[in-house]
This record gives C-alpha cells, sequence and structure tokens, in this order.
C-alpha cells in the first residue's frame, strides 16, 4: 500500500513541478496509473487535467479505500461515474498481444496481471469487461475497439489507427470545449 | 495540449505485486516475479510536449506522430529502457533522445542514449541529471526532424 501511495504521491509532485499538463495519457497499467490520477484529481484536485487517453487501460484502484487498507478496483455498478472529464479508452477485446490466436470474449485470466483477483472479485471476466468498466467510470467516453491485441493500434493498419485518432480527437475537442 | 505520458507494465509492476502481496500475502506468481524482475523500478514516465502548432498539425494524421513529435522536442524518458523498447512504442521513434535510469532516485542520475533505427537498442551516451539536462533542454529546445514523421505520415488517413 505505501509502494501505492508513494506512486501517486510522486506522480503528483511530477506533475506540479513539471507541469501544468492538459491531459494524462497512458497504456496498459501506465493507462491504470493515469486514470488513478484522473480520478485524484476529480476527489482532490491538483492539475485540473482536460482530458484522459487511455490505452487497454482498466478501472483504477480506488485510493481512498486503499488509505483504510481495503484494496478494490473502483466498480461503475457501485461507484458510478467518477471522473468527470472527456476520455478515450482505445482497447482490443483479444488479450493476447499480438492479437492473433486469441478472441473476443476469452478469459481474462490469460492476461499476465497482478490485478487479475481484483477484476475477478468485481466480476470481470473478460477483457472486454475489464476496459469497459473504465470507460463507463467517465462520464464523456470515447470508445475505439480494434483487433491488435494488447497493443496501441499503429501504421501498419490504418483503420485501427483512424478509429483510435477519431477518438482521440473527439476527446481533445471537447476538452477543448 | 501538453500531455503526461505513462508507459505499460513496467510503470507500477512492482508496486500492483506489493499490494496484491499486501492484500493477499503469500509469494507472487512465477509469472509476476518474472515481469518484477523484468521491469523492476520503473515508476515514470514518458513525457510529451508538442507546441501547440506542431499538436494541431500532427491530430490531423496520427497521434503517434503527436506522441514522436514531442518526444523529439524533449526526449523519450523511462527508468527502464529495455522495457520502454520491447513495448513497441520506441520502434516509431528511432534517432530520438532516450532517457533512462535503474537508479533508485530516477529523477536524479539518469543515463542518456539514442534509439536506434530498429527501435529496439540504444546507444548510450552517458550520464546526466535529468532536472538539470531538461532544463538545458527547454532553454535550448532542439529542432524538430521530421525524418522520423516521413517514415510513416505520408500514407496515413488524415
Amino acid at each position: 500500500m505505501s509502494q501505492y501511495q508513494d506512486l501517486i504521491s510522486g506522480l503528483i509532485e511530477t506533475v506540479q513541478s513539471l507541469g501544468p499538463f492538459d491531459g494524462v495519457m497512458g497504456f496498459s497499467e501506465g493507462g491504470i496509473v493515469a486514470a488513478t490520477l484522473l480520478l485524484e484529481d476529480a476527489r482532490r484536485p491538483f492539475a485540473d487535467f482536460k482530458c484522459g487517453i487511455l490505452f487497454s487501460a482498466a478501472p483504477p484502484v480506488d485510493p481512498d479505500d486503499l488509505g483504510t487498507g481495503v484494496v478494490r478496483c473502483l466498480d461503475p455498478a457501485k461507484d458510478g461515474v467518477s471522473i468527470h472529464v472527456p476520455t478515450a479508452h482505445i482497447y482490443s477485446h483479444e488479450n493476447d498481444a499480438t492479437g492473433h490466436g486469441s478472441r473476443a470474449g476469452v478469459d481474462i485470466f490469460n492476461v499476465q496481471s497482478p490485478l487479475n483477483r481484483l477484476w475477478s472479485e468485481a466480476g470481470w471476466g473478460t477483457a472486454e469487461q475489464v476496459h469497459n468498466s473504465l470507460a463507463k467510470l467517465c462520464s464523456e467516453s470515447q470508445v475505439f475497439v480494434h483487433a491488435h491485441g494488447h497493443q496501441v493500434p499503429g501504421p501498419r493498419d490504418h483503420d485501427a489507427l483512424r478509429g483510435a485518432l477519431r477518438a482521440i480527437n473527439r476527446t481533445i475537442e471537447s476538452a477543448e470545449g | 495540449m501538453r500531455f503526461l505520458c505513462l508507459h505499460g507494465r513496467g510503470t507500477s509492476a512492482e508496486v500492483w505485486q506489493g499490494l496484491i502481496k499486501s492484500k493477499y500475502g503469500g509469494e507472487s506468481s512465477q509469472t509476476d516475479k518474472k515481469h518484477t524482475q523484468r521491469y523492476s523500478r520503473c515508476k515514470q514516465v514518458r513525457r510529451a510536449r508538442p507546441t501547440q502548432q506542431n499538436c494541431r498539425t500532427v491530430q490531423c494524421s496520427s497521434f503517434l506522430l503527436l506522441l514522436q513529435v514531442g518526444i523529439e522536442r524533449q526526449g523519450f524518458f523511462t527508468t527502464n529502457h529495455s522495457a520502454a523498447l520491447q513495448q513497441g512504442f520506441a520502434r516509431s521513434l528511432w534517432n530520438t533522445t532516450l532517457y533512462s535510469s535503474t537508479a533508485a532516485s530516477p529523477w536524479n542520475h539518469v543515463t542518456v542514449g539514442r534509439v536506434a533505427r530498429d527501435g529496439l537498442s540504444y546507444t548510450k551516451f552517458g550520464s546526466h541529471n535529468l532536472r538539470t539536462h531538461f532544463r538545458q533542454v527547454q532553454r535550448q529546445p532542439t529542432k524538430t526532424s521530421s525524418a522520423a514523421c516521413m517514415d510513416i505520415s505520408p500514407s496515413l488517413p488524415t
């Protein structure tokens, strides 16, 4: 727990010392941490982030519960909308890092994440459920689903890249008001 | 728009593992151990700082290029260059500056290198104090190279 709190406090210090930043973006666990920063900024403003770009991310651990010794992921069914800035969610239903040899709805436990048990406790059994839960925690989500597994869409697939860019651009435009 | 960027897995594997162990006790799985060994000490961060003009231009073509432009101006910071390179982000970042550290205080002493064109290796230049180096970069921003952008931009949708 202290490691987690150190991480968050360290990032807040980073944001404050190297900022201002208009937004935060992250991939995979970096996306989870990015979502955590957005959540923290919503509860105890420190950066005034305008948007978030989240690739293959998942709901953050609740930092307030953590302070009381409870480790659990934020759950839209219990916590409702918790992040109130525009966000882009770009992910795949496939777990495989290459996007091959896997399929939508595949068991989330094929993902090598230490958060598997928390996801299981929340009732999320697939990658789709995990990623979509984060989108539901956000008030204004732009979702793009691609077929490349646990990766960021790149120039090899223009359709996927175009879709990701569309979600990102809409998010940024919405943030700019 | 200016973004704080966080790369994956290595960002917090150690942190998450500590969390889970604190809740469930016992030893972590072999997979988790491998991750922790592979990505140990990673907490941070790469950051992009495009100018508004660059941002506008690049938004129309590629978000990845947005990152690229920003990174070419400010460098690519990671506490574990191996993780960063292996994640594929760096493959479009060849010839960009890479800041890397495995020290306990990642913001202080870092090595500085340049990503090879294959995106899988880098050439170490030397060690710097990161805060000092960033101040120098901010005073004298490097000219943005279009070479890497040209590598993929012409055929991208707009």
